[in-house]
């Protein structure tokens, strides 16, 4: 893990400095003009106590605390430490020894971190700076001027009082400010990677700031960029744009069609019914067996048990159909199902209904036993897929390409065509909400809106007075509704609608038909009787087959007949009666059978029906799941593709309030928004931040950015994101349902993204002429504490010119001094950092490294400068 | 006469009632059991007065005849009687040899050759065939129980008289006198009416449990006339009927 802390900024003073310093620092850091820093009062240090108080100011406000807590608790790269020293009276002076205990409270605290130690004096002119300025060796000593100048090549006045000078306090503020890279878009100090002068000697300074701050502007862009809520833009293909789509919502629905047809488990099943029992031919022989067979049979006086069988069958299924049957009618779980709608009247919940469909499954299911319903996360993702394609022309599935026009790709641009926004729902004014209570549906649910219409059709009826109202709600409903059908979301939303509406009708109808069916009239008596008949004529048949065969024997044995005509006639008389009753047995047979496969086929029928009423059931049970899937997908799709990347902050100008009193060295200043420049610089951008398949990243940063009212599913989805697919119910409520809505509802006041934000930093950091054009206009007041606006350039007119050294005013120096340039500034650094849009434009001018005796004021004893252990192996 | 002649006589005549007895008696049997009487009830008096018994079973219950195996067993047996014997008519019945009516040698009789025995026997051919033809289409115990009388008296008093002079007795006198020595036998034509005066007998044995009647269905008494409405439920509005169609749910609107 990669630790990046930031720069702190430690700035210690003796009390009366101390205050004052804060008194400002606090009132800048509240209007956004620099960033956080800490203060210490070197008068509250006790030798007796390690803890070093120190005040820290943020945007919060101003807290107190010990430095050494606050640098542990912060993650912290550098420390710039500046002690800051007021020469002008002995109580403002600081001594060495205060500078080495702070020193020595950040080393201990932060050991590994190099510090910057910027030792500061500061005094208004011919104050005692060469008796009270310290220098201490390792330390950049810096004595800042007591002027004020609007730029180096201009002139400069001297500021000649100190502490009871606002002006000379807003002076030495901005210098530290400057030096210790406290303005937004400082980057880097002056003096980070600058070598501190040997030995104790002491370098005059004076600095020029401008420094602009750029919030206003930064939302505006950052509003114009990632607002996408009406329509969005066409993404860039790698050197041109995208088209748009004239008829999106044809567009929309076909994508949507392809969807379904992608996955067409989901819809109802095709119902097979079973194949009628293809016709039997028997042969001669055949025949003449089964006539034996049924003779024996009728001999034995039993040839009805086949008949009896069947009939013993069919009245099995009848009574397994009729006690399926029996849930149709009053049932209540079977009316919430069919009519999705409470006792009350109100709007039953997807729970209620899975719930009730479930108990008239397991009635109706041959072993009562219900598997879990399928998941189907390859679809949602396919759904999501699908509608970003719709927007961003991504390629992402090879069933759903991107729409093309030519050879082009193209784009829907009207969000509403894709996705419905949840916070668009349809409630019912009071006056119906009081006859129809809890009836609010969301947008694109398409089965609460056709039984709210039932609903309002019904309350007609029972309220003729509503008549009016009702139908100014319908109108309206409808066309609320028909908005939603024809987006992408919402027409899959009616597709699986009309799903569930059809299957419901069918397993009315099928409930009805199995009713019907199960009161088949039992077989009729004319068939059995018809079979007696046969029985009782194969008897006769036989009796008097055996009766002719024994007169033959008779007629031969008494020598009437001769042998062979006794075989001759006993031969024709068996063939007779075999041939006889096989063909009578064929014939009654074939009348048997017709009407054994009519009621083969009405059982056939009802057990088809029967199945097909389990099948449709269960058609019913994976629809309503994938319905109610669908209406958690489109609420947070809905929610995602109105807002892909999040809502900028609210885009109120800020208002600048410094200004009055400031001296001339240092402009505070703030840009204005131009809308002209902000939508040019926004068109130039779309292009690069928006290319295709754009939405992607965005939907991965969607499902990261958990909002905080999930609770403790929260951290069960960071740890296993497969919950959103396998959709289970924690506490009666299903995944997919919390957080889908908690995303519907924290959609509003969702942040633009990190990532998001990181890109339109790059982008404002590399185009530094668009910062330019959209930077063109500053608000700055002017001394007399006026608003102005003027231009950038003339913002930072004179600091730009970094050639131009000048010279001090002399109030900083011994007037009788022996050096003759002491006066000169030696060195110039221009430093112009920007951060984002903040830019901060900081020239520090340096004269040479003097002893302290060169300086105004009366000497000080002689002595050695200040040795206060070796910083050299921090810096 | 002498005494062996009429003891003779006596089994000749109960030969005679026990041919007519054994039908009578089944024919009582199932007229008792059609009218719900013990089967006994119908024995006995069929039995002791053969045919005539049957008039104490008097009060069958009405219904439309209708004929089950049995009867149609008998209709298909008494047809094949009828035609053979109407096939042994043509047929020398007795044969022998010996001096008859006057002339000696061979000689050979059928039915067509003494009036009375033809007369006898069309009678019993087409009575038998009638009967058959009466039990197929009209069914019920008058046609049976003709038949039945007509087999039993004429294979009555064949049997009687056969038992008394012997086969050849019903064609030739001179056989009647046993005193003739004549060498008789019996011919096919009497050996195949013989067979069909069996087949006949045992069908009309079973003829009359083949006899079924429907039973009437009992007249249907007059439905009371349905109750008018108060006059004081006439305010209450109209119930409007259920719709017979499950209501649908709006798949458009």
């Amino acid at each position: 893990m990669t630790w990046s802390g930031s720069d702190a900024v430690i700035i210690a003073a003796r009390r009366p400095v101390a205050v004052a310093l804060q008194a400002v620092l606090h009132d800048w850091m509240v209007q956004g003009l620099v960033r956080p820093c800490r203060i210490v009062d070197l008068d509250s240090m006790r030798e007796d106590q390690a803890a070093v108080p120190a005040a820290v100011l943020g945007p919060d406000g101003v807290r107190t605390a010990p430095l050494q807590q606050d640098l542990a608790h912060s993650r912290v790269s550098k420390v710039r430490l500046v002690v800051v020293g007021v020469v002008d009276e002995e109580e403002t002076a600081v001594a060495a020894a205060q500078a080495a205990a702070v020193l020595e409270a950040i080393r201990e605290t932060v050991s590994n971190v190099p510090i910057v130690q910027l030792n500061v004096s500061a005094g208004s002119p011919d104050a005692a700076w060469a008796q009270r300025a310290l220098a201490v060796f390792g330390w950049h000593n810096l004595a800042v001027s007591p002027e004020e100048s609007v730029s180096p090549s201009q002139g400069s006045a001297a500021l000649t009082r100190s502490l009871d000078d606002p002006r000379w306090l807003l002076l030495l503020t901005g210098t530290l400010c400057s030096m210790a890279g406290l303005w937004p878009g400082q980057e880097h100090a002056p003096f980070d990677d600058r070598q501190a002068p040997s030995g104790g000697l002491i370098v005059p300074v004076r600095g020029f700031t401008r420094s602009l701050s750029s919030g206003s502007v930064q939302d505006a862009l950052a509003a114009r960029l990632v607002s996408v809520h009406d329509r969005y833009p066409t993404p860039r293909i790698d050197s041109s744009y995208a088209l748009t789509i004239d008829d999106e919502v044809a567009t929309a629905v076909t994508m949507a069609d392809q969807l379904l047809a992608s996955h067409p488990d989901v819809m109802p099943r095709v119902r097979h019914r079973t194949p009628p029992p293809a016709p039997q031919k028997i042969g001669a022989w055949e025949a003449v067996k089964q006539f034996v067979v049924f003779a024996g049979q009728s001999l034995a006086n039993a040839p009805r048990s086949a008949l009896d069988a069947i009939g013993h069958s069919v009245s099995q299924a009848t009574a397994g159909a009729v006690q399926n049957a029996v849930f149709g009618g009053a049932d209540s779980s079977f009316a919430v199902v069919v009519r999705g709608v409470r006792a009350d009247g109100s709007s039953a919940s997807w729970g209620e209904y899975e719930q009730s469909l479930d108990s008239v499954i397991r009635r109706a299911a041959p072993n009562g036993e219900l598997e879990p319903v399928a998941q189907k996360p390859q679809l949602w993702h396919d759904f999501v897929d699908g509608g970003m394609t719709l927007l961003d022309a991504g390629n992402r599935s090879a069933e759903l390409p991107p729409r093309t026009f030519g050879s082009q790709r193209a784009v829907i641009t009207t969000t509403d065509r894709v996705g419905i926004d949840p916070s668009d729902a349809f409630t019912l004014p009071p006056s119906l909400a009081a006859f129809l209570p809890n009836w609010r549906i969301e947008a694109g649910d398409d089965i609460a809106v056709g039984r709210l219409f039932e609903r309002l059709n019904h309350l007609s009826q029972a309220q003729p007075h509503l008549g009016q109202a009702i139908s100014s709600e319908h109108n309206r409903l409808r066309e609320w509704a028909n908005r939603a059908r024809g987006s992408y979301a919402g027409h899959i939303g009616r597709r699986l609608g009309d799903a569930h509406r059809e299957t419901i009708a069918e397993v009315e109808s099928l409930t009805h038909l199995v009713e019907e069916l199960s009161k088949q009239p039992p077989p009729p008596d004319s068939i059995r009787q018809e079979r007696e008949e046969l029985a009782s004529n194969v008897r006769v048949m036989s009796a008097v087959s055996a009766s002719l065969i024994a007169i033959v024997v008779a007629l031969a044995s008494l020598s009437v007949l001769a042998w062979p005509w006794l075989a001759l006639l006993v031969l024709l008389i068996v063939g007779s009666w075999a041939g006889v009753g096989a063909w009578l047995h064929v014939q009654s047979s074939a009348r048997e059978y017709a009407y054994l496969n009519k009621l083969r086929a009405a059982t056939t029928e009802l057990d088809d029906a029967t199945r097909h009423r389990v099948e449709a059931l269960e058609d019913l049970r994976r629809i309503s799941r994938s319905y109610r899937q669908y209406l958690d997908w489109s609420r947070a799709f809905g929610a995602f593709i109105h807002a892909p990347l999040g809502h900028a902050a609210p885009s109120g100008e800020r208002r600048l309030h410094v200004g009055q009193g400031m001296p001339l060295n240092l402009a505070v200043g703030v840009a204005v928004p131009d809308d002209e420049a902000i939508e040019d610089v926004a068109n130039r951008w779309r292009g690069v931040l928006f290319r295709a398949g754009w939405l992607s990243d965005a939907w991965r940063d969607f499902l990261a950015d958990l909002p905080p009212s999930l609770g403790n599913l929260r951290h069960r989805l960071q740890q296993d994101p497969g919950l959103l697919r396998n959709d289970p119910s924690i506490e009666g409520v299903p995944v997919l349902t919390r957080w889908s809505s908690a995303l519907a509802e924290s959609a509003a006041t969702r942040e633009i993204p990190e990532t998001t934000s990181r890109r339109i930093l790059e982008l404002t950091r590399s185009d530094s002429e668009a910062r330019d054009r959209i930077l063109s206009r500053v608000l700055v007041r002017d001394a007399a504490g006026a608003p102005r606006e003027v231009s950038r350039t003339a913002f930072i007119e004179g600091l730009d010119q970094s050639q131009v050294l000048g010279s001090f005013q002399p109030g900083l120096f011994n007037r009788a001094g022996s050096v003759v340039d002491i006066r000169q500034v030696r060195d110039t650094l221009v430093q112009e950092d920007a951060t984002g849009l903040d830019v901060a434009l900081v020239v520090m001018q340096m004269g040479g490294a003097y002893d302290p005796g060169q300086f105004a004021g009366p000497h000080r004893q002689q002595q050695e400068p200040q040795t206060l252990q070796s910083s050299d192996t921090f810096i | 006469m002498s005494d062996g002649f009429n003891s003779h006589v006596f089994t000749a005549l109960v030969i005679f009632y026990l041919i007519n007895a054994v039908p009578s008696a089944m024919f009582g049997i199932a007229l008792a059991r059609r009218s719900g009487r013990p089967w006994w009830h119908g024995l006995l008096p069929a039995f002791v007065v053969p045919w005539l018994g049957l008039l104490f079973l008097g009060g069958q219950p009405m219904g439309k005849p209708y004929v089950t195996g049995p009867a149609r067993y008998s209709m298909v047996m008494l047809f094949v009687a009828g035609v053979l014997v109407f096939v042994s008519i043509w047929q020398p019945w007795v044969s022998g040899d010996g001096t008859a009516f006057g002339r000696p040698g061979h000689f050979e009789y059928s039915p067509n050759e003494v009036l009375p025995v033809a007369i006898a026997v069309w009678v019993l051919a087409i009575g038998l065939i009638l009967s058959a033809v009466g039990l197929l289409f009209r069914g019920g115990f008058t046609v049976a129980i003709g038949a039945g009388v007509l087999v039993s008296v004429i294979g009555g008093i064949i049997a009687a008289v056969s038992y008394l002079f012997g086969p050849a007795g019903l064609f030739l006198a001179e056989v009647r006198d046993q005193h003739r020595n004549l060498d008789v036998v019996v011919g096919p034509g009497g050996w195949i009416a013989l067979v069909a005066l069996c087949s006949a007998y045992l069908a009309i044995v079973v003829v009359a449990f083949g006899l079924k009647t429907h039973p009437l269905a009992p007249p249907v008494p007059p439905q009371p006339m349905s109750v008018p409405q108060q006059p004081g439920q006439q305010w209450q509005p109209a119930q409007p009927a259920p719709s017979a169609a499950p209501q649908r749910p709006g798949a458009t609107w």
